[in-house]
């Protein structure tokens, strides 16, 4: 029996969020002179940032 | 949009050639779990007659927002998770596709990296953007996954940077970690 692949994830560090990453996608982007508007990068929350209800 | 209609879209966005390649390798699903994706991936795995993950993949891809799962072949997202907690639209467009391209480019990555590739993960973090390598090395992945999280996370950026209309080689992008990607996952635009 072939040993198990493990499965492969996306985690984010502690501490980091989905903010952090379009932050840097944008820096990265904008780096290269592309219109990066679309990406909301630090907010992009409904609400002022107050969580949903789940 | 739904969750389900964003990855679909983020699926058909994919280039041609991608979409054939995932296809030839049977990684062209993808299920959406609401839920912690370790145990989710366990009862999958064990429903499949697979031995269970040890508890300590469990625990750590309970915190993944996505997964691959090379024995079932398939992608799973959990769209309930926190990180995408009261997103507006375009956010929430933006980060699911983000995270369904990861994934793919890590499908890819672990069918087709060689090992030298692999054995040369952590070179390629030295040539990382700066922020991109802080990310890599503060996730908790272990060395010799650092090639599979590259190509797969520089492939999500190289699809968002294309629904952009931006192609080709990224000015901040080092050439090598390029090739790798081009190479592996087999990038072409």
């Amino acid at each position: 029996m072939e040993p198990m692949k493990l499965p492969a994830g996306y985690r984010l560090p502690k501490g980091t969020t989905m903010a952090d990453v379009r932050r840097l996608d944008r820096e990265l982007l904008a780096s290269e002179g592309l219109k990066v508007d679309d990406l909301k990068a630090e907010n992009g929350r409904r609400n002022d940032g107050r969580k949903s209800k789940q | 949009m739904s969750a389900a209609d964003i990855v679909r879209r983020a699926w058909q966005e994919l280039p041609r050639d991608d979409r054939k390649l995932l296809e030839a390798i049977r990684a062209d699903q993808w299920r959406l779990c609401g839920r912690a994706l370790g145990t989710c991936a366990d009862e999958l795995l064990r429903s499949a007659g697979s031995n269970s993950l040890p508890p300590m993949e469990i625990s750590r891809a309970n915190d993944a927002l996505a997964l691959w799962i090379p024995d079932l072949r398939v992608v799973l997202i959990n769209e309930a998770h926190s990180a995408f907690d009261g997103l507006d639209g375009p956010t929430l467009d933006y980060d699911l596709s983000r995270v369904a391209w990861h994934e793919w480019g890590h499908a890819l990555s672990l069918d087709r990296a060689e090992h030298d590739d692999i054995a040369a993960g952590e070179r390629y973090v030295e040539l990382l953007p700066a922020g991109l390598a802080i990310l890599v090395r503060a996730a908790g992945y272990r060395p010799r996954e650092y090639t599979h999280e590259i190509v797969a996370e520089v492939y999500s950026i190289l699809m968002a940077r294309r629904r952009l209309g931006q192609t080709g080689r990224p000015p901040w992008l080092h050439v090598e970690v390029y090739e790798l990607v081009r190479r592996v996952a087999g990038w072409n635009q």
